[in-house]
């Protein structure tokens, strides 16, 4: 809908119900209830899952670079911190709300820049399963780790 | 002493095709201390090329009509002061809006979304928020009734033109028809509260403003549709108006 | 709706709006945001070294103890505050509070977006 063309126009009759000054084409485009709030809830999930990192990217930043000599963790260092239960929780939690929060972002990032719905439709699925991967490599990572 | 003169560079364009145009300059006398920007165009198009082709009515900010670019930014020339915008050397360039198909040179077409607008429907009345009777001591003036005044927006369509996401996205509904939205719903007079809502909330309504706020900043009228796009948010989270289907 | 010499549709957001704080805001927090998420990559590649065991892992400290990673950790960790920081003001806004001075919301975000990261930067670069 990028706007009516400017040729002079049979007019082929209002619809029912139509306003008075009714162009065709001037109506506005409707989602299904589905998508509508999908769209308001990813927006709040955007916002919670931000906040959230505020906490759980404070902690990881600190953790790993401002408790130990140097600011680096070798290996064993590594693997003595996500012994902790607290620290692996808060590993765990950062791991999660950072792909999400990101895949958002990506996905926000995307709507503005693709050309229709069906490109868009298949760049999610993109972003979903990058997201999915991530998070099983991260897990996956975490117990070789806690393994060795 | 004589007027200075201003070198203005004007995008002329052929019917709504972007590609064959370009800026013509042309050198127009102006008087900073009391033209406008709109007396500085009008002068070029009387003395200089009556093919330039630009919309202009009340004069006075309240029609909407003449909203352009100076110097990349949306304003009304017809009350900007061109001592605000001219620093008396530079030259200045006028662009027709963005984001609204253009007629020719710098007028554009905003069809789409006034019927938008008018679709809602925006009333164009409005209560008056405070009431200047009581302020002035006045009570209990029964035939005088609620005071009402023009709604804010002039459909200007600046808005439109500043949001960086109708540029990305020709199907956003944009923050001039948002920002009715809102004041449909809070003022409904003869409109569906729970229609108009269900019309915006979607992926190319609220959902898809970026938060940018140059809306607000641009608007003349001080409507502030991105606070009002906010607000329209809001109405759904928390379930207002909620329409018989279940969600 | 494109005009000749401005950029196609999809990149019209980068198409500068000086003196406009709002549209400052959005392009910063897009491209820190877009950094991070590049960052987050390349990091899951980076721990993956975990896997190689000890010596795999620590032959990488040297590296990433040098001076020009700790200058990147500087920006990275400054994109991080500015993001996170912009965020917060996105919700403020986004709930109603200080529409009317989202300007100067955003210049309380840079000020404190410096102080913080040169914080950071002192912690990283000389503690």
């Amino acid at each position: 809908m990028s706007g009516p063309s400017l040729r002079p126009r049979r007019f082929a009759g209002r619809p029912p119900g139509a306003l008075p000054g009714y162009v065709p084409g001037a109506d506005i485009p409707t989602d299904d209830q589905r998508a509508s709030s999908r769209a308001g809830s990813m927006w709040l999930v955007k916002a919670a899952t931000g906040v959230l990192l505020v906490v759980f990217l404070g902690t990881h930043l600190v953790a790993q670079h401002f408790l130990v000599e140097g600011g680096l963790r070798d290996y064993d260092a590594v693997v003595a911190y996500l012994r902790h239960p607290v620290a692996l929780v808060a590993e765990l939690g950062l791991l999660v709300t950072v792909i999400v929060h990101a895949a958002l972002g990506v996905r926000a990032v995307l709507v503005d820049l693709l050309p229709g719905e069906r490109a868009l439709r298949r760049a999610t699925w993109i972003i979903g399963m990058v997201a999915m991967v991530s998070l099983v490599y991260g897990i996956g990572l975490t117990l070789v780790v806690l393994g060795g | 002493m004589p007027d200075p003169t201003i070198v203005l560079r004007v995008w002329r364009q052929q019917g709504s095709d972007a590609s064959n145009g370009r800026f013509e300059t042309f050198e127009v006398q102006a008087d900073p201390r009391r033209d406008s920007v709109l007396d500085v165009l009008e002068r070029t198009w009387a003395e200089q090329d009556h093919t330039l082709v630009f919309r202009h009515a009340c004069h006075h900010a309240s029609c909407g009509t003449c909203t352009l670019l100076v110097d990349g930014r949306e304003r009304l020339p017809c009350v900007t002061a061109l001592h605000d915008v001219w620093d008396g050397r530079s030259s200045m360039t006028l662009e027709p809006l963005r984001n609204v198909p253009v007629v020719a040179d710098l007028a554009v077409d905003p069809g789409v979304m006034l019927t938008r607008v008018a679709g809602l429907p925006l009333p164009y009345v409005r209560a008056v928020e405070a009431d200047a009777r009581s302020a002035s001591g006045v009570t209990d003036d029964a035939d005088v009734g609620t005071a009402e005044r023009f709604e804010d927006c002039l459909e200007c369509l600046a808005c439109v033109s500043a949001c960086p996401v109708a540029s990305g996205d020709p199907d956003y509904l944009g923050p001039a028809v948002l920002a009715a939205a809102d004041r449909a719903i809070e003022e409904p007079r003869s409109g569906d509260p729970a229609r108009i809502l269900d019309l915006v909330n979607t992926e190319h309504g609220i959902w898809q403003c970026r938060s940018v706020w140059s809306c607000s900043a641009v608007c003349p009228a001080g409507v502030d549709p991105a606070a009002r796009i906010m607000s329209l948010r809001r109405r759904v989270w928390r379930g207002d108006h909620r329409s018989g289907s279940a969600p | 709706m494109t005009r000749a010499g401005v950029r196609r549709r999809a990149t019209a957001w980068m198409t500068p709006r000086w003196r406009d704080p709002g549209w400052y805001a959005f392009v910063l927090n897009r491209f820190t945001g877009l950094i991070l998420v590049a960052y987050l990559l390349a990091h899951f590649v980076v721990l993956s070294r975990l896997t190689a065991g000890s010596e795999g892992w620590n032959d990488l400290l040297g590296l990433f103890g040098s001076r020009p990673f700790l200058v990147g950790d500087v920006l990275l960790v400054s994109a991080v505050i500015f993001h996170g920081l912009n965020g917060v003001r996105v919700i403020l806004l986004t709930l109603g509070r200080g529409t009317r001075r989202s300007g100067l919301m955003f210049g309380v975000v840079l000020v404190a977006s410096a102080a913080l990261a040169a914080l950071a930067a002192w912690g990283i670069l000389f503690a």
